[in-house]
């Protein structure tokens, strides 16, 4: 049997009995395809839920003691489903419609006094505050006061129209390569949003790797066949392969949902965009599986672990934070600094590169950046792993972690 | 080969561990020669699982060095280990498991199902080979970790425990699985605690409490050292005849001083009228003397020897190390 021995590299069985131990699970299987499922069927209810909110008829009460405003108003076609009944005398008191409103007569009125154009206060009655078809007749009410005020002012609607014309503007680019795509934005935001789901989808497999062994006992064994390093690297690996297969099936499944939805083609990405997005996507996931596993490695028992670790947990999410910013102004300091630091840049620097804001340079920094970080911390869960085998009784804290670390 | 003296296979030189509160291992030094199987005793807590990771390479040394084959350091394709604190997959399945496990150890996937295969067979468990580890029982589960620790034929197997959990039946399967392991080339460095097992495997020992060595050698070597040369127990029981007087401490003793029994001769009661002697003898010691003086006015009612056990060998040496109430908290299962 000696004679038999193979010259493959110690972590390539870990990483092969791990990744198979992942995909051939039942639940891996049906996460795989249902997530696609899941997310189209989430797209069209969500879609069909808001489309229903939309058309659902809204009967409204209009008194106006302002002349024509009754006739106007209706005759905007900003009211979508609102539907008007006129009402005058005693079933235009206040209280009589409050009453109405409350036997669901109508869903609501509208009171209009007669200097409604001179800024006095049109009177909303409603069930609730915040009502949707509030937000829908404003801005109608305001464009008839709008042209009421016109009027009265000797303008008419054409000579309004010409005021209101937009100035041109003509844009010239310093560089014609920053021009961006609504294509280029698109791929940038779901790559991103892509990584953040088979991050979190693939930790939950990645915590029964880790800990389940420890509780299992079967971490000893392993260790005394292969360096503690090359078992950590193997699962490393396998865990990677497995998030890129979820990635791969789940964009995959997104791409083709959006092609075969709108029966056309995504927006043009540059190539070397989307190699840019690739490497990113990997290199930021090994980083934030390596991370994990870090912290998984410093539990013995998920049942009685103290919560502090969960907080590294959230450690991904944190760059949503900046990424309204980073979109409005991809080139401010705050920006590219950001967008370095290994934590945040897996989402930061595609969002830039999208927006091309960040030129070769800085993507190919941050990305060497980012893989050092994650060769860094690779070393730290191997040793994480082993001197965490050996804490009977208690949990390995951070700063030990790190005080070990310098063995 | 002769086992005692073949090639030295591991070698630990002044290994020393301490950790933040105590020390767990103090300049330990000792040998395992090629086909030898070697005892690795001591109470629990006496620094053996420590000192077993050191060999391994899981844990560092503070101090010392450890040699395997004569080249510093492991070669874990070529080692074996069952630890104490062990655990299997428990959703993989048996045969799945043991691959893994050799291929770990450098063998191909081919022929690591094929050892696995082997090993069940020989284990009487080659039906379970698609079953589940959660399906098997936990004596079950004890032979596949023992599989999953030799399969790939190691140069040494370091079996921590092997017989915890197993009934006598698989105890006696063991032994003899282990010899034939040793037959088959292999080393074996043995820890456990079932004395009576031990001492009929193993070729020399190597007995530890609180990290320092207390005493080495083969059983006859040992017996030897821990009682000064005697290496058998006369136990001798004796009691007063009809309207004889009883017999009295003071006597026996005299007795077995006349006999040239100097040495440890320990005299407790067993009834009224009735005295226990248990005396320590060098080999092919003549006790007639002492028979025929107690013989006289006492009536003999039992005389047995027997050579002195690993168990008391182990009960004395790790009293004279620890004290006695120190072992009281870590006796033995025997």
């Amino acid at each position: 049997m000696t004679d038999a021995r193979t010259k493959r590299p110690e972590w390539w069985p870990v990483a092969r009995f791990e990744f198979l131990r992942v995909v051939r699970r039942g639940d891996f299987l049906v996460s795989l395809v249902l997530m696609p499922l899941l997310s189209v069927g989430f797209s069209f209810g969500a879609g069909w839920v808001a489309n229903r909110a939309a058309n659902e008829p809204v009967k409204l009460a209009f008194h106006s003691e302002a002349p024509g405003v009754d006739t106007k108003l209706p005759a905007l076609d900003t009211l979508g489903t609102i539907t008007w009944t006129t009402v005058s005398g005693a079933d235009a008191e206040p209280e009589a419609l409050k009453a109405a409103i409350e036997a669901r007569t109508y869903d609501g009125a509208i009171l209009v006094p007669a200097g409604y154009a001179a800024g006095d206060s049109v009177r909303v009655l409603a069930k609730r505050s915040r009502a949707s078809w509030v937000r829908t007749v404003r801005p109608a009410l305001t464009e008839v006061a709008r042209l009421e005020r016109a009027r009265g002012a000797g303008v008419d609607e054409a000579g309004l129209a010409a005021i209101d014309a937009r100035v041109p503007i003509s844009e010239t680019l310093t560089r014609p390569e920053a021009k961006t795509s609504k294509g280029d934005t698109i791929a940038a935001l779901s790559l991103v949003i892509l990584l953040l789901i088979t991050i979190y989808a693939t930790a939950a497999y990645l915590a029964v790797g880790i800990t389940g062994e420890k509780q299992a006992r079967v971490t000893e064994v392993i260790v005394s066949a292969v360096r503690p390093q090359a078992w950590m690297d193997g699962k490393l690996i396998a865990f990677v392969c497995v998030g890129m297969l979820m990635a791969t099936v789940w964009g995959g499944s997104a791409l083709l949902f959006a092609v075969f939805s709108s029966w056309q083609l995504p927006p043009a990405v540059s190539p070397a965009s989307i190699a840019a997005y690739l490497l990113f996507l990997v290199a930021g996931f090994a980083f934030y599986v390596s991370m994990f596993a870090t912290i998984l490695a410093t539990i013995k028992d998920m049942q009685s672990t103290s919560r502090v670790q969960a907080y590294f947990y959230f450690i991904p999410v944190i760059p949503f934070i900046f990424i309204e910013t980073i979109l409005d102004k991809p080139e401010s300091t705050l920006a590219m600094v950001l967008s370095w630091i290994p934590f945040f840049a897996p989402m930061l620097m595609p969002a830039r590169i999208a927006l091309k804001a960040a030129p070769a340079w800085e993507w190919i920094g941050a990305l060497l950046v980012l893989i050092a970080a994650t060769h860094f911390m690779r070393l730290l869960a191997g040793k994480a792993i082993r001197v965490g085998m050996l804490m009977y009784g208690k949990e390995l804290n951070l700063p030990e972690l790190l005080r070990w670390a310098k063995e | 080969m002769n086992a005692h003296t073949g090639p030295v296979v591991l070698s630990v030189q002044g290994i020393h561990k301490e950790f933040k509160d105590r020390v767990a291992v103090d300049a330990l030094s000792f040998e395992v020669r090629r086909g030898e199987i070697f005892g690795f005793l001591g109470p629990n807590g006496a620094g053996k699982t420590t000192s077993l990771r050191m060999i391994l390479g899981i844990t560092r040394p503070d101090r010392g060095a450890v040699a395997f084959d004569g080249a510093p350091g492991v070669d874990r394709a070529r080692i074996g280990y069952l630890p104490e604190e062990r655990g299997l997959f428990e959703d993989q399945k048996v045969l799945d498991t043991l691959g893994y496990l050799g291929e770990l150890r450098g063998m191909s996937p081919r022929v690591a199902r094929e050892a696995g295969t082997l090993w069940l067979e020989r284990l009487g468990l080659a039906d379970r080979a698609k079953s589940k580890i959660n399906e098997l029982s936990k004596g079950m589960q004890q032979k596949i970790q023992f599989a999953g620790a030799v399969l790939h034929a190691p140069t040494l197997a370091i079996l921590d425990e092997p017989f915890s959990g197993l009934d006598p039946l698989n105890q006696e399967l063991f032994l003899s699985v282990v010899r034939e392991l040793r037959d088959q080339g292999t080393t074996v460095l043995f820890s456990a605690h079932q004395l009576n097992l031990v001492e009929r495997l193993c070729d020399r020992f190597l007995l530890i409490a609180r990290g320092k060595e207390v005493l080495t050698g083969s059983l006859d070597a040992m017996r030897a050292t821990i009682t000064g040369g005697a290496s058998e127990t006369l136990v001798l029981e004796i009691a007063a005849r009809n309207g004889g007087p009883s017999p009295d401490a003071g006597t026996a003793r005299m007795a077995f001083e006349r006999a040239g029994v100097a040495g440890a001769v320990k005299v407790e009661s067993a009834g009224p009228g009735r005295l226990r002697i248990e005396a320590g003898l060098p080999p092919a010691h003549d006790v007639g003397p002492a028979l025929a003086i107690l013989g006289g006015p006492y009536a003999i009612t039992r005389v047995e020897t027997a050579p002195i056990s690993l168990h008391e060998i182990y009960l004395r040496a790790v009293r004279t190390a620890m004290g006695e109430s120190a072992l009281e908290e870590e006796a033995p299962r025997d």
